[in-house]
C-alpha cells in the first residue's frame, strides 16, 4: 500500500510541470515560480487531508499555485496581477534551428502582449488542455467570461502571429 | 474565426514545449533536510525542544553579559571571542544577530560573527564585522 507521500509524488509527477508553467505565467520571475511549486507541496505534504476532501484534483492544484503565486508576490486580488501584468509564458530552451527558436520567440512575446486574464486563459486551454468549467472554476469566474476571453485572445494571436 | 482556425492555431500553439521547474525542487520538497523537514518529521518538535534550551541559554548569557557591561562601567579583562550557531530560523537569526552587535557595541565581545554557511538574508555581510 502506498504511503500518502507516494501518492504526493505521484502527484507531484503528474501535475508540477503544468503547475511551474502556469506559476511562471502568473509571477514576476522563474524563481518566484518555483517558491510557489515548492511551497504549495510542502504546505500538502503538512496538511495530507485536504486532499481527501478534493473532487476533481487539477483545478483544485492549479488553483492552489495561483493563490500561492499571488500570496509570494504580496498581491491581495486579481486586479493587482492584472495592473502588473507580470509573467508570461516560459518556451523550452532547446529549438531545432533557427527558425524554431525565432518561432518561439514570436509565440512568446504575442503572448505576453495579451491582456493578463486572457493570458491565463489561453494557457490553460491551449497547453494544459482543460475545459471552459474547469478554468473557470480555477479564476472564480463564470465559463461564459473565459470562453470569451480565449475567443478575444486567439482573435489577437491570429492577427499578430499571422 | 471558424471551428478549423482555432484548431490550427491550437495545434501551432502546443507545438511548442514549456519549460520545467528545476529538476532538484522534486527533491528539495519530498528529501529535504533542515527546517523543513524537521517541521514534517514526527520526530521534529525533539530538535525544536534541544534548540530552545540552546537559545534559552545563549540570551540569558548574552544578555548577562551586556548588562554587566552596562552596569558595572568596567571592561571585562578578557573579552571573549563568540560565535552563533545558525537556527535555521531567519526570525530567530535576526533576533541573535541584534543582540550580538549590541553586545559587540558595548564591548563584551572582541568580535561577533555567524557561522559560515548561513544562508539567511541580511547575513551575507556579517564577515565584514
Amino acid at each position: 500500500m502506498k504511503t500518502d507521500e507516494q501518492n504526493l509524488m505521484e502527484i507531484y509527477d503528474t501535475y508540477a510541470d503544468g503547475m511551474y508553467a502556469y506559476a511562471a505565467v502568473l509571477a514576476r520571475s522563474k524563481d518566484e515560480a518555483e517558491d510557489a511549486l515548492q511551497e504549495c507541496f510542502i504546505r500538502l505534504l503538512r496538511d495530507r487531508e485536504s486532499l481527501s476532501a478534493v473532487k476533481i484534483l487539477k483545478p483544485y492544484l492549479f488553483a492552489m499555485i495561483r493563490n500561492e503565486v499571488f500570496r509570494q508576490g504580496g498581491r491581495r486580488n486579481v486586479a493587482e496581477f492584472h495592473e502588473e501584468a507580470a509573467g508570461t509564458i516560459r518556451l523550452s530552451g532547446v529549438f531545432r534551428d533557427r527558425i524554431a527558436h525565432d518561432e518561439a520567440e514570436n509565440v512568446r512575446k504575442a503572448i505576453t502582449r495579451l491582456e493578463p486574464g486572457q493570458r491565463e486563459v489561453v494557457f490553460l486551454k491551449v497547453w494544459m488542455e482543460m475545459t471552459f468549467a474547469e478554468i473557470a472554476e480555477i479564476l472564480g469566474a463564470s465559463a461564459n467570461t473565459v470562453a470569451s476571453r480565449y475567443r478575444y485572445a486567439m482573435e489577437n494571436l491570429k492577427k499578430v502571429l499571422e | 474565426m471558424n471551428e478549423n482556425e482555432y484548431e490550427n492555431l491550437e495545434t501551432r500553439l502546443r507545438g511548442f514545449q514549456l519549460e520545467k521547474p528545476d529538476a532538484g525542487l522534486r527533491q528539495r520538497v519530498f528529501n529535504t533536510s533542515g527546517p523543513e523537514q524537521a517541521k514534517r518529521d514526527s520526530s521534529g518538535w525533539k530538535k525544536y525542544a534541544a534548540l530552545a534550551a540552546g537559545l534559552i541559554v545563549m540570551f540569558t548569557y548574552v544578555n548577562g553579559e551586556i548588562d554587566r557591561a552596562r552596569f558595572a562601567k568596567t571592561e571585562t579583562p578578557r573579552m571573549p571571542r563568540f560565535t552563533a550557531p545558525e537556527t535555521g530560523s531567519p526570525m530567530v537569526d535576526e533576533m541573535i544577530h541584534e543582540r550580538l552587535m549590541l553586545a559587540e557595541k558595548i564591548g563584551v565581545f572582541r568580535r561577533t560573527r555567524i557561522r559560515p554557511g548561513i544562508t539567511m538574508k541580511g547575513f551575507r555581510d556579517v564577515e565584514s564585522y
